[in-house]
C-alpha cells in the first residue's frame, strides 16, 4: 500500500480536495436552506400579493401582556387588512373584528390561541412548546376556554359556550366529585383535580366523559354517554369549560379583569380565588354539601360512604332541592332547569 | 560548603540552604492549598435555596375528614382522619419521582417501587419509607406542615397545643 | 527633515517585504520547506516529526484519537457560537434555546452539529479506550493511560453539564434523577451533590454552576489534558508496539504523510457530522415543569446503563459498579504488565479466543438474567427478596460475578494477565451495551417494550 510514497501523497491530496468539496456542498446546502425558510417565502409571497415594494424579509415580533415573545405577525401579515379579497390564502386572512380589540391591548395571539409564539415554522408554532401539532391551535368554539384566563365566565360577548359549559358542570353534579376549591385534589378521595396543569387533548377529555373506563380502568366515574348523545352541543360546551380549567392564568394580562362581567353578586363566599377575591377562575366551594350530608340525607339513596352521581347525571334530588341556593350567585336568567 | 559536604550528611537537612529551600517549597505549597481551599469554600453554597420548609397548605375546612389530598406545589400528601392532620412526602425515596396512587397505596412510575397506604415501602428499588412530617393546625385555622421535622409514620396532630415551641403563625 | 520623509517613504514601500519577514517564525532553521516550518512551529512539541510506516496504516489505530480531537474542536467552535445567544437563567434559558432553534440564522444547524459532535466524541473516546486496551498499549505508559481516563471522565462531565442547559423537561428530569443517584454514594455523595447543585434542588444555582463548568472549567481541563496526552505520546516513543525491523519500521517524515492523513480524517469527520446535523436536528422538549415528571423519565443515552442498574439497586448502580469500573480501568496498566503482544490486536491467539468466548458468554448470561428478572416481574422479585437482598441479587451484580469468573477462568487457562483482564473488559462492555439497549426500550412506568411495540398513552 505504501510502496510508492509519492502516489500515496497524491492520493491523500485528492482525498482532501474531495473532502473540501463535499464540505462546501454541505455548507452551501445549509446556506440555501436558510435563505429559503418557510417564513421568508411566506412573507415574500405576501409582498407580491399586496404589491408591496419591500424586498427584505424580517422577523416581526412583539411581547404580549404576559411577557411572552410572539412572532405570529411574521407570517400572519393580513390580520388587520380588511381589503384583501375572499380568495386570500388562509394565512393572510383578516382576523374576525370582534376580538381585534384584544390585539390593541397587547393581549397578543398565543394568549387566546395557544401555540408556541417563538417558533417560525408553522408545524411548530401551531403546537405547544416542545410538540408538533400535538395540541392544535385553539379556534372557535374551543378558543372560548382561553377567555377564562382573564375573565370570570359571565355574560360577556364571546364566551357563551364557556358559560354554558360551566352551568352543565354544576347541573350534572360534576362539582360533587371534582370540586374546584383551593385545597387541591378534591374533598372525596377519588375525583381528579381537574385543574391539574398540562393540557389534555380534546380527544382525551371527550373520552373521559363518554367512556371513562377507557382512560381509567377500574374507576368509579360514571359515563355520561347517554346524556350527551341527546345533547352534542352540550358536550362541546363542557369540553370548552374543562379546557379552561387547564389553561394557566395569564399573569399580567388578567389585571384589571378581576370582577368579571355578568356575575355581580358578592362572590368570594363561594369563589375561592387567591386571597378570597373572585379572580379569573371559577373556583367553587361546595364543601357545604359535604358537611351537611347527614341533614341532606345522602344515605337515603347512596348506600356507601362515598356517593357518586348516577349515570346520565343530574338525578341527585338533593342538588335539585337546593337549586334555589345556586341561583343566589348564578343568575343567568334562564329559569329553573329540569332535574 | 560544597556539594561533597552535603553528601556526607545524607538523610539530614543540615545546611541552611537546604532548610530554606524546603521551607520555601512548603510555603508555596501551603499558599496554593490555602488558595484552593478558599476557592472551594466559595463554591459551597451559603444560602439555602428552594421553597420554605414550613408552609401552610390551606384552610382546615378544605380537608374533609377521611380524605387524602395531594399538594402538588409542595410534593406532599395531606391526610385528615379522626386523629387529626398528618402529612407525608410524595417523593419516592429511590430517586425522587412523584408517586401515584394505587389500590394498595402508592407506586412510583419511574422504577416500580410501591408503598402501602401509610407510605411504608413494600417492593421496588426504594428502601426507605415515605417520611412523615410534622403537621398542625395554626391559630388562623390553616393546616401547616414542616418538612424539616420528620416524625413517626402515621403521626397526626389535631391542634396546636400538642406542638411545643411553635410561635403563632400567620394571620 | 528630508531624512524623515524619505525614511517614512522607505518604510511604507518596504511594508510587504517587512511583513513577510517579520511574521516568519524565527531563524530559518530547517529550511523553508513545510517540514522545516513544522519543526519551528508551536506544534513542534506536540506533533511528532517522524513516524514509522506502521503508524501510518489505518488499521493500527483506526484514527480514533484524531476523530475524538476533531469532535472536540467542532464542539468548541459550535459551542462558542451558541454562547452568543444562550442565556443561562431559569427564566431565559428555554426561551433562548427556542430562539436559537427557530429564529437565529443557521441556529438549529449549529445546535444540531454541537449535539451530534458530542455524541460522536463520547463514542470515539470509548472506542479509543477499547483499542488501546485490546492492544495492551498502556504497557509502560501508565501516566498517559491515566491522563486518557481523565479525559474520558471530563468528556462525560461535559456531556452531563451540557445536557441541562436547554432547561426543558428531558434535561431537567434527567439531571434531577442523576443528581439523586449521588445520595447513594457514601461519605462524599451528599457533599458533592450540594456543591454541584449549589443547594438541595436543581434550580438557578445549579444551572449557573453547570454552565460555568460546561463552558469554562471543564474545557480548560480538557485542553490542558489533551496537550499532556499528545506530548506524552512523543515522550513515550511514539505509538506502542513499534516494530524493530522490517518495512514497517521505516521512519517517514510526518509532513506530508501523517499530517495529510490527519487533515483528511478531520475533514471527513466534519463533513459527515455536518451532513448528519443538516438532516437531523436536535430535539427540544416541553418547557420545564418541576412538579410533573416526564413519564418515562430517562437519563441521556450515555447514562442509561447507569439508570438501568440503579433501577435494580441505587447503591449498586450509582456507587458500587461505577467504582469497580473506575478502579479496574485505573488499575489496568498496574495489574497487567505483560510485554508480549503489545501493539497487536488482542495480543496472542489465546487471548483472542478467550475474549471471544467471554463475549459470547456475557451475552448469554445477560440475556438469561434479564429474561428471568422480567419474567419474575420486578414487583415479585423485590417482594421475594425483601429490602436488602435486591442490592446483591440482580442482573447488574450478576454481570459483575460473570466478569470475575471470566477473568479467573481465562487467567488460569491462558496464564496471561492480558487475556484475563481483556476478558473482564469485554464482559463489562457487553454489560454496558446491553443495559443501554434495554434502557432505550423502557417505556412509561419503566416497563420494557420491544422496539416494535407501541407505548401506551400516559395519563
Amino acid at each position: 500500500m505504501l510502496f510508492d510514497l509519492a502516489k500515496d501523497t497524491r492520493r491523500l491530496r485528492v482525498g482532501l480536495f474531495a473532502g473540501a468539496l463535499s464540505l462546501l456542498l454541505v455548507l452551501a446546502w445549509i446556506g440555501l436552506r436558510e435563505a429559503r425558510t418557510e417564513w421568508r417565502s411566506t412573507q415574500a409571497d405576501f409582498f407580491d400579493l399586496t404589491g408591496d415594494a419591500r424586498h427584505t424579509t424580517e422577523i416581526l415580533q412583539n411581547k404580549n401582556c404576559s411577557g411572552q415573545t410572539e412572532r405570529c405577525a411574521t407570517c400572519h401579515l393580513g390580520a388587520r387588512r380588511r381589503d384583501l379579497g375572499a380568495q386570500t390564502p388562509k394565512v393572510y386572512r383578516a382576523h374576525p373584528p370582534s376580538m381585534l380589540r384584544h390585539l390593541e391591548r397587547r393581549t397578543g395571539c398565543s394568549t387566546c390561541h395557544g401555540g408556541c409564539g417563538r417558533a417560525l415554522e408553522s408545524e411548530l408554532a401551531h403546537a405547544l412548546p416542545g410538540g408538533r401539532k400535538r395540541d392544535p391551535l385553539l379556534g372557535q368554539p374551543y378558543i372560548q376556554a382561553s377567555c377564562a384566563r382573564c375573565h370570570l365566565p359571565g355574560a360577556q360577548e364571546g364566551m357563551q359556550r364557556l358559560v354554558a359549559g360551566a352551568e352543565i358542570y354544576v347541573r350534572l353534579g360534576c362539582l360533587i366529585c371534582h370540586p374546584l376549591n383551593v385545597g387541591g385534589r378534591g374533598s372525596w378521595d377519588f375525583g381528579t383535580d381537574l385543574r391539574a396543569p398540562g393540557r389534555k387533548s380534546l380527544a382525551y377529555l371527550r373520552m373521559s366523559l363518554i367512556d371513562p373506563a377507557a382512560n381509567f380502568p377500574g374507576s368509579t366515574m360514571p359515563s355520561f354517554k347517554n346524556y350527551f348523545s341527546d345533547n352534542p352541543e352540550g358536550l362541546t360546551d363542557v369540553l370548552v369549560f374543562l379546557l379552561s380549567l387547564n389553561i394557566e392564568d395569564a399573569g399580567d394580562c388578567s389585571r384589571g379583569n378581576k370582577t368579571g362581567a355578568g356575575v355581580d353578586k358578592p362572590c368570594s363566599g363561594c369563589h375561592a380565588g387567591a386571597g378570597g377575591r373572585a379572580g379569573g377562575r371559577m373556583a367553587h366551594k361546595c364543601v357545604y354539601i359535604v358537611e351537611r350530608k347527614d341533614e341532606l340525607g345522602c344515605a337515603a339513596c347512596h348506600q356507601h360512604e362515598i356517593p357518586a352521581p348516577g349515570p346520565g347525571g343530574g338525578r341527585c334530588p338533593v342538588i335539585n332541592r337546593h337549586r334555589p341556593n345556586c341561583v343566589v350567585c348564578h343568575e343567568t336568567g334562564e329559569g329553573d332547569r329540569p332535574g | 560548603m560544597g556539594k561533597k559536604d552535603r553528601a556526607k550528611d545524607k538523610g539530614r537537612v543540615s545546611s541552611r540552604r537546604d532548610f530554606l529551600a524546603l521551607a520555601g517549597n512548603l510555603g508555596v505549597c501551603a499558599c496554593g492549598l490555602a488558595a484552593a481551599g478558599l476557592g472551594a469554600r466559595l463554591a459551597v453554597p451559603e444560602l439555602r435555596d428552594g421553597p420554605p420548609h414550613k408552609f401552610p397548605v390551606g384552610p382546615a375546612a378544605d380537608f374533609v375528614s377521611g380524605t387524602l389530598t395531594w399538594i402538588r406545589d409542595r410534593e406532599i400528601f395531606v391526610v385528615h382522619d379522626g386523629d387529626g392532620f398528618g402529612a407525608f412526602s410524595s417523593r419516592c425515596t429511590h430517586l425522587g419521582c412523584t408517586v401515584k396512587r394505587s389500590t394498595e397505596g402508592f407506586y412510583c412510575p419511574c422504577h416500580g417501587a410501591s408503598y402501602d397506604g401509610q407510605g411504608r415501602v413494600m417492593t421496588g428499588p426504594a428502601r426507605k419509607n415515605l417520611p412523615w412530617y410534622l403537621t398542625w393546625v395554626g391559630s388562623g385555622g390553616r393546616v401547616w406542615v414542616d418538612t424539616d421535622q420528620v416524625v413517626d409514620r402515621g403521626r397526626k396532630n389535631a391542634n396546636k397545643e400538642t406542638v411545643t415551641g411553635r410561635d403563632d403563625e400567620e394571620t | 527633515m528630508k531624512g524623515f520623509f524619505s525614511a517614512l517613504w522607505g518604510n511604507l514601500s518596504g511594508l510587504p517585504g517587512n511583513l513577510r519577514r517579520g511574521l516568519r517564525p524565527g531563524v530559518a532553521e530547517g529550511g523553508n520547506s513545510a517540514a522545516g516550518r513544522l519543526r519551528r512551529s508551536f506544534a513542534y512539541h506536540l506533533h511528532p516529526l517522524r513516524v514509522t510506516r506502521r503508524a501510518l496504516r489505518a488499521s493500527t489505530t483506526l484514527g480514533l484519537g484524531v476523530v475524538s480531537l476533531t469532535a472536540f474542536l467542532i464542539l468548541g467552535v459550535t459551542g462558542v457560537l451558541l454562547m452568543i445567544y444562550y442565556q443561562p437563567g431559569t427564566s431565559d434559558a428555554y426561551a433562548s434555546m427556542q430562539d436559537i432553534q427557530y429564529a437565529v440564522a443557521m441556529g438549529s444547524f449549529v445546535r444540531a452539529l454541537h449535539r451530534w459532535a458530542a455524541y460522536a466524541m463520547l463514542v470515539s473516546i470509548l472506542l479509543h479506550l477499547l483499542r488501546v486496551a485490546s492492544m495492551g498499549a498502556y504497557r509502560g505508559r501508565e501516566l498517559n493511560w491515566l491522563v486518557g481516563l481523565g479525559l474520558g471522565g471530563l468528556a462525560l462531565g461535559l456531556a452531563f453539564t451540557g445536557y441541562l442547559l436547554p432547561w426543558d423537561q428531558r434535561s431537567y428530569w434527567a439531571v434531577r434523577v442523576s443528581a439523586s443517584m449521588l445520595d447513594s454514594v457514601p461519605l462524599l455523595g451528599l457533599a458533592v451533590k450540594n456543591l454541584m447543585l449549589g443547594g438541595q434542588t436543581v434550580g438557578q444555582a445549579a444551572l449557573l454552576r453547570f454552565y460555568m463548568l460546561h463552558v469554562a472549567m471543564l474545557p480548560a481541563g480538557m485542553l490542558a489534558l489533551i496537550a499532556v496526552h499528545l506530548w506524552r505520546i512523543r515522550r513515550d516513543g511514539g505509538l506502542a508496539g513499534a516494530p524493530e525491523d522490517g518495512e514497517d519500521s521505516e521512519l517517514l517524515p510526518a509532513w506530508p504523510h501523517l499530517v495529510l492523513r490527519e487533515a483528511l480524517l478531520m475533514l471527513w469527520v466534519l463533513v459527515v457530522l455536518a451532513a448528519v446535523a443538516a438532516l437531523v436536528s436536535a430535539p427540544l422538549g416541553a418547557p420545564v415543569d418541576v412538579h410533573v415528571p416526564a413519564n418515562p423519565e430517562k437519563a441521556p443515552w450515555y447514562f442509561l446503563w447507569a439508570q438501568e442498574l440503579v433501577s435494580y439497586s441505587a447503591r449498586l448502580g450509582a456507587f458500587v459498579i461505577p467504582a469497580l469500573l473506575a478502579l479496574g480501568l485505573v488499575g489496568l496498566p498496574f495489574l497487567d504488565r505483560e510485554d508480549e503482544g503489545v501493539g497487536r490486536w488482542f495480543g496472542t491467539r489465546n487471548c483472542r479466543l478467550a475474549v471471544l468466548l467471554s463475549g459470547l458468554g456475557a451475552i448469554a448470561a445477560l440475556a438469561l438474567f434479564e429474561v428471568f428478572y422480567m419474567q419474575a416481574g420486578p414487583g415479585v422479585f423485590f417482594k421475594a427478596l425483601g429490602t436488602v437482598w435486591p442490592d446483591v441479587v440482580n442482573p447488574g451484580a450478576g454481570m459483575i460475578v460473570v466478569a470475575i469468573l471470566a477473568m479467573l477462568t481465562t487467567g488460569i487457562a491462558t496464564d496471561s494477565t492480558r487475556a484475563a483482564f481483556l476478558s473482564g473488559l469485554v464482559v463489562m462492555l457487553i454489560m454496558l451495551l446491553g443495559f443501554t439497549l434495554i434502557g432505550v426500550c423502557r417505556g412509561p412506568d419503566w416497563v420494557f417494550y420491544w422496539p416494535w411495540e407501541e407505548w401506551p398513552g400516559v395519563v
